[in-house]
């Protein structure tokens, strides 16, 4: 189980983070929400050791981030995959050799296992056979697919996942919610994802934190979402006229 | 304030140093990068040092043939001013500005466009000492490439200028071997070594770590990869100036 508590991060004299503590539990799809710029990239880069939090603990089962010595953060850290915004695969490397990268750092299995499982990772985000194509021959969605590939290698514990969904058309995000809702209730992996996609949260969602201005301001899943009384919420989650009418829709069948 | 702004990345430069040696991966992961460092830092330098040097070896000599209008003067001293020159000065100098244009662009450029593109926060993610993973192979083939390369600079400047004098006519072929032997200095050849190594450490270090520090998007990558090359180029002259008093 992962906890976070009392987070609080600033950037000179800016709060970005104000004292955001959460559970997020193992099997589900955890989403923290927000407006672009109310700081949940910060949240995720303090949860997974990138930034360091001015105050606040991240409890990865009893063990805490923030405080660990290197040798615990690192044992940490191997529990961690993480699916960046931009994919983030190497672009001096192709497909296989991206996969295969933690795996020859951490694992403890010969080449042809690795190979095995270079394989199996791929086959599980359906992109079998490519193994040996170079980053530039790579759609966005695909290269979204190859980071969840890279980041579930190692079979993590944790799977951290920012804005999974940004650059891509409706179709391919889908695919790529279910990817993720399909891998977390398979391995049974604590998933964290930040996204201002409300289709997505609509869709994989099984608990939801939503960050304005840094603060924590609402906390459900995805069926309390649509009938929630906070103000910032619902300016968020309604905040184009297709959403309104969804809502006057929503409040008309009650 | 300005004055506060060179201390402090002065000290994040040195910070970042510490960071390459501490808590640092296994050395075996290090000889493959490293190797691979060499054959992009050495090997595909070699042509433009190879250029560069030969034309640097041959205009030398036919300035001084150009200058030296005293007949008391002996012609064999040509050779033994493009000799000292070179090893003392062009050789180490200009192929380590040419290399900080080359080699430490480039390392600023992709260390620069890993950092936004988040490879580098990928890295980190898997318990892995980036600044060290990264960096410390091109410090290290830098270290070894560089005297290399600087000594077959040395070696093709003191050739071009071999054959722009004689084919020129500038001087003698006995002339111009006589006056490379004359008065040889075996130090020199030491001094153009640690010169050189010196030159290395530093135009790796300070590539890398302003690739590394790079902040923003592509035009940060441009800009960090002009103010690695002009820093690194200031460094070296700084360098030149102070081995010189000390080793000389």
């Amino acid at each position: 189980m992962l906890r976070i508590t009392n987070i609080s991060k600033s950037f000179d004299d800016k709060n970005v983070l104000d004292s955001i503590s959460g559970e997020f539990l193992p099997g589900k799809v955890n989403y923290i929400i927000g407006a672009s710029g109310s700081g949940k990239t910060v949240l995720l880069k303090c949860i997974v050791g990138l930034l360091k939090p001015d105050t606040g603990s991240v409890f990865f089962d009893d063990m805490n981030l923030v405080t660990a010595l290197f040798n615990q953060r690192k044992k940490i850290l191997r529990e961690i995959g993480m699916l960046f915004q931009g994919s983030a695969l190497f672009d001096s490397m192709n497909v296989q050799e991206n996969i295969l990268f933690p795996l020859d750092r951490f694992s403890q299995l010969n080449c042809e296992k690795k190979i095995e499982r270079v394989n199996f990772c791929l086959e599980r985000v359906k992109l079998s056979g490519s193994n040996k194509l170079s980053m530039s021959e790579l759609s966005g969605g695909m290269r979204k697919r190859v980071g969840i590939a890279r980041a579930i290698a190692l079979n993590p514990r944790y799977l951290f996942c920012d804005e999974p969904n940004s650059g891509l058309d409706p179709q391919t995000s889908i695919v790529i919610d279910k990817l993720i809702k399909e891998i977390t209730v398979e391995f049974n992996m604590t998933t964290l994802v930040v996204s201002h996609d409300m289709n997505s949260v609509l869709e994989t969602g099984d608990s939801i934190i939503f960050i304005h201005q840094g603060k924590k301001c609402w906390e459900g899943n995805r069926e309390e979402i649509l009938h929630s009384d906070n103000t910032w919420l619902n300016e968020f989650v309604f905040a184009g006229p297709h959403q309104k009418m969804l809502r006057d829709k929503i409040e008309n069948r009650k | 304030m300005n004055k506060f702004k060179i201390l402090t990345a002065i000290g994040d430069y040195m910070m970042f140093l510490k960071k390459l040696f501490f808590h640092r991966e296994p050395f075996s992961v290090y000889i493959r990068n490293t190797a691979h460092e060499m054959v992009i830092i050495g090997v595909e330098s070699v042509t433009i040092v190879f250029i560069i040097s030969a034309f640097i070896g041959a205009v030398t000599v036919v300035q001084f043939a150009y200058n030296l209008e005293n007949p008391l003067i002996p012609r064999s001293v040509i050779g033994l001013i493009v000799r000292d020159m070179t090893i003392l000065e062009l050789a180490p100098t200009i192929t380590a500005i040419v290399l900080a244009g080359k080699v430490g662009s480039n390392m600023a450029g992709s260390l620069g466009t890993m950092k936004i593109t988040e490879q580098i926060d990928a890295i980190e993610i898997m318990g892995i000492n980036s600044a060290s993973y990264l960096v410390l192979p091109k410090i290290i083939a830098s270290a070894f490439m560089f005297p290399v390369l600087v000594t077959i600079a040395a070696f093709i400047s003191i050739t071009g200028g071999y054959f722009a004098g004689t084919i020129s006519g500038a001087i003698t072929e006995y002339d111009y071997v006589y006056g490379i032997r004359e008065y040889f200095v075996p130090y020199n050849i030491f001094f153009m070594l640690v010169k050189s190594f010196v030159f290395a450490l530093l135009i790796s270090s300070i590539c890398s770590y302003v690739g590394y520090n790079t902040k923003g998007g592509a035009l940060e990558v441009g800009r960090a990869t002009t103010v690695a090359v002009t820093n690194s180029c200031i460094a070296v002259l700084c360098a030149d100036y102070v081995l010189a008093q000390i080793l000389l």
